[in-house]
């Protein structure tokens, strides 16, 4: 009931309020919509990498146990601040989920980011040629290298069999992440055309809920009973605000927490794995963007 | 008399005729991996365009085949397979650059034909994937073959006469053997570095 309160106290100020001014480059906030992208390309979650950052959260305490020391330490004040990011945030926010810290991905089902991104360069293709004992002109090199670039792109907008489409990401934000996936795939000078880029919290939350968390949760449906829980059912985004006030939900997601599952209902490890690499003003900002933006069928 | 000299002249056209062709057999010694085995051209002989069209497919971010030997004048259908985005590209023909050709990158599914009017090999790498790379062999003859993987080939139905018969193998120096063919031939080549 406390926290209740004080996810009240943080988010009434801002019920109010309209989504920041938005210009033409940068699209309205809009909530998630449909079923989870492992239920659109019909694979189950056990069967998959998505999503998986490979950390669970701490097993359920024994009766009699004490639960894992946890504390909330949400900026005062997270709902109306700019988070000021770069390209390795959008990365973080975006791919991180599946393409992994490293951008390797999970082959063969997840592919790495690297190669098709070091593709975009015209000092590697030409290198790449040279040690194959094949010389390439600057000229020829330079149409590889836009052809991978437009390739890159689309697979942004349209995504492919298995990526969805992350036509959720405006200009600036694929600017800024182009320059950080260059800098990860160690193209030579990458480092220094970094690019920041401001958002505010709710569009930070909504492009981690649809970059990420909608990888395996829906948008609405039934909130799952415990023993539908254990029998494999993921609770939809709209039920997620509910389930749990502001600091529980920013525990599960940062750092994990026992979910109530099976029959009867016990308090259990769950299945979700844990995003140690988002801070708690971003886990808030997603509760925030659910909680402005109800997600639609 | 005049039809026993007709029946002797069919025999003996229907006996030259099937001296008239064999195959050339042999083994090429090689690294691990498959050679292709060809005819160079013959002076003041040409050899009209193969009309079937071999399908070279991106699979599992691999060229597939891996070495596809052709005819002079075939035309590859390029096909993309992937899930993902493939290019096509080489960077020349039988070492001139000047026939590099970048046929584009496109989606799973697609197919981009280019028929090949050079012989010479041609080294096929896609941008995307840099792991990726491929040889097609363009044969000036419609007399070649690719080998077995314990190097063995035989080009079939080779006209009788004198050829000159070359073996190539990715990374070896290529070779080339005069051979003759009288009702079949034989070469065997040892390919190194």
């Amino acid at each position: 009931m406390k926290s209740l309160v004080v996810a009240f106290a943080i988010l009434f100020p801002l019920l109010g309020h309209s989504a920041p001014t938005t210009s033409a480059k940068v699209p309205p906030v809009t909530p998630a919509e449909g079923e989870s992208w492992l239920a659109h390309i019909h694979r189950n979650f056990d069967a998959t990498s998505m999503g998986k950052t490979g950390h669970l959260g701490p097993p359920a305490p024994m009766p009699g146990e004490n639960s894992v020391p946890w504390h909330m330490e949400i900026s005062p004040g997270f709902a109306s601040q700019t988070r000021h990011l770069h390209g390795f945030d959008v990365y973080r926010l975006d791919c991180r989920g599946c393409h992994t810290e490293s951008g390797q991905g999970a082959p063969p089902e997840i592919n790495s980011v690297i190669e098709p991104v070091r593709s975009t360069s015209v000092p590697i293709i030409r290198e790449r040629m040279q040690k194959r004992g094949m010389e390439i002109g600057k000229a020829d090199a330079t149409v590889l290298a836009n052809q991978a670039g437009d390739a890159l792109l689309l697979r942004f907008h349209k995504g492919g069999q298995n990526m969805p489409a992350f036509s959720q990401l405006n200009e600036n934000e694929i600017r800024a992440l182009l320059a950080y996936l260059k800098q990860l795939s160690g193209i030579p000078g990458a480092e220094k055309s970094q690019v920041a880029i401001d958002e505010s919290p709710y569009r930070v939350g909504e492009l981690l809920v649809k970059s990420t968390c909608h990888v395996c949760h829906g948008a609405v449906g039934p909130n799952p009973n415990p023993e539908q829980i254990a029998g494999g059912a993921i609770p939809p985004l709209s039920t997620l605000a509910s389930r749990a006030a502001l600091p529980e939900f920013v525990r599960k997601v940062t750092a994990g927490a026992p979910i109530v599952m099976g029959s009867p209902a016990l308090p259990c490890r769950g299945r979700m794995p844990v995003f140690d690499y988002l801070s708690q003003d971003e886990a808030a900002d997603i509760y925030l963007y659910l909680t402005l933006y109800p997600p639609r069928p | 008399m005049k039809f026993k000299a007709f029946v002797l002249t069919v025999v003996t056209a229907a006996s030259c005729s099937a001296a008239w062709a064999g195959d050339i057999d042999g083994k090429v010694t090689a690294s691990k991996g498959k050679s292709a085995v060809y005819v160079e051209a013959v002076a003041g002989k040409t050899f009209p365009a193969p009309k079937d069209q071999p399908v070279l497919d991106q699979k599992g971010l691999m060229f597939v085949p891996q070495l596809l030997v052709i005819q002079e004048h075939t035309t590859v259908q390029f096909l993309n397979s992937d899930n993902v985005q493939h290019n096509v590209f080489w960077p020349s023909v039988g070492g001139d650059k000047k026939a590099a050709k970048n046929l584009g990158t496109w989606p799973k599914g697609d197919k981009r034909p280019f028929t090949f009017d050079k012989a010479g090999v041609v080294p096929l790498f896609c941008n995307v994937h840099p792991d990726m790379a491929a040889y097609i062999i363009v044969s000036p003859t419609p007399y070649f073959a690719t080998t077995d993987d314990a190097g063995n080939y035989k080009i079939k139905d080779v006209p009788d006469g004198s050829y000159t018969v070359t073996a190539w193998h990715e990374g070896a120096k290529s070779q080339s053997k005069p051979v003759t063919v009288a009702g079949g031939g034989k070469a065997d080549f040892t390919l190194s570095k």
